[in-house]
């Protein structure tokens, strides 16, 4: 087994895994956006409200939308980091033992050969 | 090219196939949300778990009829790869209970049996590592017929207990069909990826035979 290959595959999760979260539609926004919101919101409803507390009150959820997106992504990330660590240690270990193996394999019977030879 | 790298081959693409289509194919579900996408390697491990617990069963009942070593070495090498199948699920479950149950682990039907059956050939492999020859074949034979007993319970524990935090057996085939599609995939490239370190680690094993051979004739010598 090629030791290369859950490298290979790290290495593609990761490209997938990196473009998934650069799609991910991003909740934080920055106070002057969700200031210049409201008022328009506020100005096209018409209605007589308190400028700067729906400002507040809309900021503050945005920073917890903001949060909860990062907790999510954040089991995401571990999640498949579990996933590749067990595997790759795995493949690891196996490929280790495999050219092992062979080496003993090969340095016995090349013994056997010279021994053949000498006899 | 020898069959089990074609084998690997196709397990590779499969694999990328699978992350591809978890990551851009695969919609975000609507109550969990991105932490959704754990499910996909996280149910197919599950029952790539089953799969190789019952090769494990299969061939150890082999070995018990035929009493032929290559039986004793597919059961063994199918239970560490179920093994760390299990692994995979035990440990992404509670990364999945804590956003979804707000824990990290509940004693509830299914994790407990899941818990139990890992432990299972857990022993399995001490069994094996403490005997040796013909005994270690039949007992551990034996054992592995007897672990695999839990695999059903695992799979039904929800509707037996009525446990109420792993959703029930066919709750899987409510999911959208991009969801199912992905799911099935990637259960599809575990099966694979299974298939292919099982032919490895038998190749393994018959050159550790290989070896013993030539050490045993040139003692001889």
């Amino acid at each position: 087994m090629n030791k290369a290959a859950p490298l290979i595959v790290g290495v593609f999760f990761l490209i997938f895994f990196g473009l998934f979260l650069g799609r991910q539609v991003p909740v934080a926004i920055t106070q002057d956006e969700v200031l210049a919101a409201v008022n328009d919101a506020i100005a096209e409803m018409d209605a007589q409200v308190d400028e700067t507390e729906v400002g507040q009150a809309v900021s503050k959820s945005v920073e917890k939308l903001e949060e909860r997106q990062k907790r999510r992504l954040k089991f995401l990330v571990s999640a498949y980091f579990v996933i590749w660590l067990v595997f790759c240690l795995y493949v690891l270990r196996i490929a280790r033992e495999q050219s092992r193996l062979r080496q003993r394999l090969d340095q016995l019977e090349s013994h056997a050969d010279l021994s053949g030879e000498s006899s | 090219m020898k069959q089990s790298q074609v084998v690997g081959i196709i397990a590779m693409s499969f694999l990328f196939l699978a992350i591809y289509l978890v990551f851009s194919y695969a919609p975000i579900e609507t109550t969990m949300l991105e932490v959704q996408k754990i499910f996909y390697f996280h149910v197919s491990s599950a029952l790539t778990v089953f799969l190789a617990f019952g090769v494990t069963c299969l061939f150890s009942l082999l070995y018990l009829i035929k009493r032929k070593d290559k039986f004793d070495t597919v059961a063994a090498a199918s239970a560490e790869l179920g093994i760390v199948f299990c692994t995979i699920v035990l440990l992404t479950g509670p990364i999945w209970a804590k956003p979804a149950w707000n824990t990290w682990w509940n004693w509830e039907p299914r994790l407990t049996s899941t818990l139990i059956l890992w432990l299972m050939y857990i022993g399995y492999f001490i069994l094996r590592s403490a005997l040796t020859g013909e005994k270690r074949k039949v007992y551990s034979a034996v054992l592995g017929i007897l672990a695999f007993l839990d695999v059903p319970i695992v799979y039904f524990s929800v509707e037996i207990w009525q446990g109420n935090l792993h959703p029930d057996t066919d709750t899987k085939w409510n999911l959208a069909p991009e969801m199912v599609t992905t799911w099935m995939l990637t259960w599809f490239a575990l099966t694979v990826v299974y298939v292919f370190v099982l032919m490895v680690r038998y190749e393994m094993e018959r050159l550790k035979t290989r070896l013993e051979i030539i050490q045993y004739r040139q003692m001889g010598e």
